[in-house]
């Protein structure tokens, strides 16, 4: 009996290191598999933002930095996507999304232009599966 | 303790001061020399290595952990509309009451805000702000709380078994930006080294109070369930006090000095900017606090918050057993001291749970969406702090020279 325990506590601590490499293997894996190495070259590089944004957002961004606009809203139709409404808050700080009647506002260009609001900035931000070509647009809504 | 170990502790306790104070002079204002951070940072890897060389390994998993987190994107959902982005609200302004304004509710503006503004500093280091370099703050947040933990564990290969069990348990959340495995492991590091104190009461010191109190201060300044973690604390301290049938006043120097701190720099301002928890809310729609307490006690809800602490928390609770199983087989004459230390430890968690359970008793939220979107976390953080309560449990009681 005394053998066969001892026979087993021989097998113990290999077993515990294999089975903690075979776990810390899982988790590497499953890390890199998020990854992206090449980030870290754009590590110091003014603004740089990774993956989760969406184009729309990076395209609203450079369109309100363009015409020079720090506060505006957004369209019914990005205020109702949940994401987009979210990165557009919070990625196009410091320029404030408000709600309500505001000189600017954006929309996606397949929504109807309303007045007052008139065009005076578009761009476009590439092509969705669902709703095709896509742009991003910017209206002046006050005199 | 030992020389070594002691210079370890005193470093940890270091980078613990010089994180807070980064957020406390964004509270003036201004912004810590990066330097000071890194020479912090510097001082708890010499501190490490001197102990024993095998803690290169430690140096190693920092540096891993440090390019894991540079290069995977901020995705998720509560890294950048809260933590991320009261960062960069914090770097932009240089103030880190910026978020007192309210701007963007749904980012939560009441939560403190120590990672971000770790975040913030960072970025001034470069002058500039982007989604990659200023991640690094979870890096520097998370190694105090690890140099902590190898700390008061007696091996290295404990202390792995701990650190594979929090990715096991926290999967993504321990690196994407959230808080709760970060607090997880500042939970486990504060009860841990509590109970070493207990244990080895010669080494209560200057030392072991200042950094003790700071690991609770850092809590509190983390996420918001370090209040709730607190007041766990408070009823483990009270557990203790009963055991003892006295109360040490260091013991209540450090219960408390935290939480003046942190009344003062944060929950002043936040309360003097009438902004409030949303789980606070009361309308017409979800009622009050109470009709919802009321209404979840009442019906079915309890079910299903404790469906989820069984499938979250169940697994370390038995691990936990086991430990307390082999502890008293191996200690046959019971080390009463380790006892009732524990005893405040076990305490301390189940407050800890029960709170949390309140929490989802009273969320205006629909509770199946709630427990859906958070359990996992919130749970598994306690769960993680019961981990690492078994993992030194099993472990050959630390020498007394």
């Amino acid at each position: 009996m005394k053998q066969a325990m001892i026979q087993a506590s021989r097998f113990q601590r290999p077993l515990f290191l294999i089975i903690l490499v075979a776990i810390w293997v899982t988790i590497i894996a499953s890390a890199s598999r998020r990854a992206e190495i090449s980030v870290l070259r754009h590590s110091f590089e003014p603004d740089y933002a990774v993956g989760a944004v969406p184009a729309a957002a990076i395209a609203a961004r450079q369109l309100a930095r363009t015409h020079a606009v720090d506060r505006l809203s957004l369209s019914p139709q990005i205020a109702a996507e949940h994401t987009l409404n979210q990165r557009m808050n919070e990625f196009l700080y410091p320029i404030r999304i408000e709600t309500g009647d505001t000189t600017h506002r954006l929309r996606l260009g397949e929504e109807t232009e309303l007045p007052p609001c008139k065009l005076i900035g578009f761009k476009y931000f590439g092509t969705d599966i669902i709703r095709g070509v896509t742009s991003i647009v910017l209206e002046r809504c006050a005199p | 303790m030992n020389q070594r170990e002691l210079a370890t502790e005193w470093a940890s306790t270091l980078l613990l001061a010089v994180n807070l104070l980064a957020s406390y002079f964004l509270a003036a204002g201004l912004f810590l020399p990066v330097a000071v951070l890194g020479v912090a940072m510097f001082a708890v890897m010499a501190a490490l290595l001197a102990q024993s060389w095998s803690n290169i390994t430690i140096a190693i998993l920092t540096i891993g952990i440090a390019l894991v987190v540079l290069s995977s994107p901020i995705a998720a959902w509560d890294a950048r509309s809260i933590w991320f982005f009261h960062a960069k609200r914090i770097f932009l302004h240089g103030d880190l009451y910026v978020v007192l304004d309210n701007y963007f509710p749904l980012s939560h503006n009441d939560y403190p805000n120590l990672v971000p503004a770790l975040a913030a500093t960072l970025a001034h280091a470069v002058g500039h702000w982007n989604e990659v370099f200023p991640r690094l703050a979870i890096v520097v947040a998370y190694v105090p709380a690890l140099a902590l933990l190898r700390l008061c564990l007696p091996s290295l290969g404990a202390f792995f078994a701990l650190v594979t069990l929090l990715f096991v348990i926290g999967r993504d959340y321990v690196l994407n930006g959230y808080m709760d495995f970060l607090i997880a492991v500042y939970m486990a590091s504060f009860l841990l080294l509590a109970l070493r104190t207990a244990v080895h009461w010669e080494e209560a010191g200057t030392a072991r109070w200042t950094t003790l109190s700071l690991i609770l201060l850092t809590i509190l300044n983390l996420k918001n369930e370090g209040m709730l973690f607190y007041a766990a604390v408070i009823a483990g301290g009270a557990a203790l006090a009963l055991l003892y049938r006295k109360i040490q006043l260091p013991v209540l120097a450090v219960l408390t000095t935290p939480m003046v701190i942190f009344y003062v720099t944060w929950l002043h301002p936040v309360k003097s900017s009438s902004i409030a928890s949303d789980l606070f809310v009361d309308d017409v729609i979800v009622g009050n606090v109470f009709t919802r307490l009321f209404q979840r006690l009442t019906d079915l809800s309890l079910l299903t918050i404790s469906q989820s602490l069984v499938i979250y928390f169940g697994p370390a609770a038995l691990l936990f057993a086991y430990s307390l199983l082999r502890f008293q087989q191996k200690h046959d004459a019971n080390d009463f001291v380790l006892h009732r230390g524990m005893i405040a430890a076990v305490v301390t968690v189940i407050a800890y749970l029960g709170g949390m359970v309140m929490i989802y008793c009273v969320t205006p939220h629909d509770l199946r969406w709630h427990i859906a979107t958070s359990a996992d976390r919130t749970f598994g953080a306690a769960a993680f702090v019961v981990c690492a309560l078994a993992v030194a449990t099993l472990q050959p009681a630390p020498s007394k020279d």
